[in-house]
């Protein structure tokens, strides 16, 4: 077996003993950002797949209905809601609810006199268990009890469109690919540091026999080791970050399910993050000194 | 192959930048396992002779021939392949500080992609042969002069070498151990291996059969040949 060439102390000096927190700082940041990028395209995949346990009936009044009429209509809508089996509570939305909601949209003055026209009215209803009722048949129930009724079953939130999600996936391949520029730039700074700092060592080895590619080696080893330790610190302040984000919003539901439905491609580019960043800044490191080295000894 | 000489300069100079020349036509050769001496006042040009001979300048005009191989027309590849022929005791030593006596002198053996086993053999044997048994594993800040110049020593010859330069390799150090020093050179040189010293102490060259080399303002004369080189 041959004795590895390990004669510049790279893990001393002051330039390239920095390499590691430089690699955990971009791991940590990249991760996050391809991390968090997963988690709200998966949010927004959850909000449009994951009904709650609330539906909202609407009820139009239609040319014929007066006021009195209408107000019938309601009540015995909300009786007959009360009588389906699994439902927890009925509520009608009152009419200052209904102002409260439209004015930002209307503005206040075009809002109609109730008692002379009645506006459309929205009634809220929670089931007791939406895991006994399946949730298509209590909405095809409600349509067969008020054939008026227009069903609206609420979601935990917004969609995201895809206009949106493309934006954010645009945006996080954009941070990536600054991340990664940042990278090269203070690898070749801290190897250039390097080489200037151990400029009499590289000089010794030279003269001893050595080949600019026997040094190059040596610090893409230092730079290969400096960047693991990089990589696991950075994914481990990652995971530390999303633990804490989870802590802040008192681990969420939504998030908490977007987090677990993180397929195993969208893990393995996580990984690749780190992989990446080893694999970068051992080659780097190394064409630096070669090319530094090109025209010296 | 026989070489016919270890060293030959034909009509070499050296000028740094724009200013004078530090060796002015400078030709002479010697006969491999030749023990010489190259002696002159300081800044006379010993130093530039000795980086000339060791491969870390090139002549400004002439060629060097060393182990038979011109400089003008070696590459980068065989430039290295040649260094690794000769071994080299600096003035100042240049032992690396954060390495031990022994990882030191093991350094032109990892260079050269010794195996471990050779690795530990041959450093054991060299540190034995400067008498540093006991201080193999001792940081150079921690030995004294004398004790730093034998490891320099023993890593200049650990890889066997065709020829040896010494850069004034009793400069630093007291009478006692620059005998030593003397005495070990003396035995390499036994052994076939050409050795070529820079000295401002030409009292050092009267014990052994050596060619003596002056150098003045850059020029060179040979003071005497050794039996060898006659």
């Amino acid at each position: 077996m041959r004795q590895t060439l390990n004669a510049v102390p790279l893990a001393n000096d002051p330039a390239t003993r920095y390499l590691t927190w430089t690699v955990t700082f971009m791991v940590w940041l990249a991760t996050i950002t391809l991390g968090l990028s997963i988690i709200v395209s998966n949010l927004g995949t959850k909000w449009v797949h994951e009904p709650t346990d609330k539906f909202t009936i609407q009820l139009n009044p239609t040319e014929l209905d007066t006021f009195d009429t209408f107000d019938a209509k309601i009540k015995s809508a909300i009786k007959t809601l009360l009588n389906l089996p699994g439902v927890k509570s009925v509520e009608k939305i009152s009419y200052g609810q209904m102002t409260k909601i439209l004015r930002p949209l209307i503005g206040t003055d075009v809002l109609p006199d109730p008692t002379a026209f009645p506006l459309p009215t929205l009634i809220e209803m929670q089931l007791a268990d939406k895991t006994q009722y399946p949730l298509e048949r209590f909405r095809s129930s409600i349509k067969s009890a008020i054939p008026d009724a227009k069903v609206i079953q609420r979601s935990n939130g917004l969609d995201i469109s895809n206009r949106i999600r493309t934006a954010i996936n645009l945006l996080t391949l954009g941070i990536i690919i600054l991340i990664f520029l940042a990278s090269v730039a203070s690898i070749i700074f801290t190897t250039r540091t390097g080489l200037m700092v151990h400029s009499n060592i590289i000089e010794l080895l030279y003269l001893l026999g050595a080949r600019n590619k026997d040094i190059a080696r040596q610090f893409s080893n230092h730079s290969f080791i400096a960047s693991l330790k990089g990589t696991l610190l950075g994914w481990l302040f990652a995971a530390i970050t999303f633990l804490a984000f989870a802590q802040i919003i008192e681990w969420e539901t939504s998030y908490v399910l977007a987090v677990l439905s993180v397929t195993w491609l969208e893990w393995t580019s996580l990984a690749l993050i780190g992989i990446l960043a080893v694999g970068l800044s051992m080659i780097i490191s190394n064409i630096t000194v070669r090319e530094k080295l090109r025209h010296f000894g | 192959m026989q070489l016919d000489a270890a060293v030959k300069f034909d009509k070499v100079g050296i000028r740094y930048g724009a200013g004078k020349e530090v060796l002015h036509d400078v030709s002479f050769s010697l006969e491999p396992g030749s023990f010489s001496f190259v002696t002159g006042v300081s800044g006379a040009g010993k130093s530039t002779l000795l980086k000339l001979l060791y491969m870390a300048e090139r002549p400004s005009y002439g060629d060097v021939y060393i182990l038979g191989q011109s400089l003008a027309e070696t590459n980068r590849e065989e430039l290295t392949k040649l260094r690794r022929r000769v071994g080299i005791v600096f003035q100042d030593f240049r032992l690396l500080n954060h390495l031990t006596a022994a990882e030191n002198v093991a350094l032109p053996l990892r260079i050269a992609g010794a195996t471990v086993s050779q690795v530990r053999d041959y450093v054991r044997e060299l540190l034995d042969w400067v008498g540093l048994t006991e201080q193999t594993d001792k940081m150079p800040s921690s030995l004294s002069g004398g004790q730093q110049q034998r490891v320099a020593l023993a890593r200049a010859v650990v890889t066997r070498p065709s020829m040896l330069l010494a850069d004034e390799p009793t400069g630093n150090i007291d009478e006692e151990n620059a005998q030593t020093i003397m005495y070990l050179l003396t035995e390499l040189n036994k052994i076939g291996t050409t050795v070529i010293v820079a000295s401002h102490r030409q009292d050092l060259s009267q014990e052994v059969n050596t060619n003596q080399l002056l150098i003045e303002s850059g020029s060179l004369k040979f003071l005497s040949k050794s039996s060898k080189q006659r």
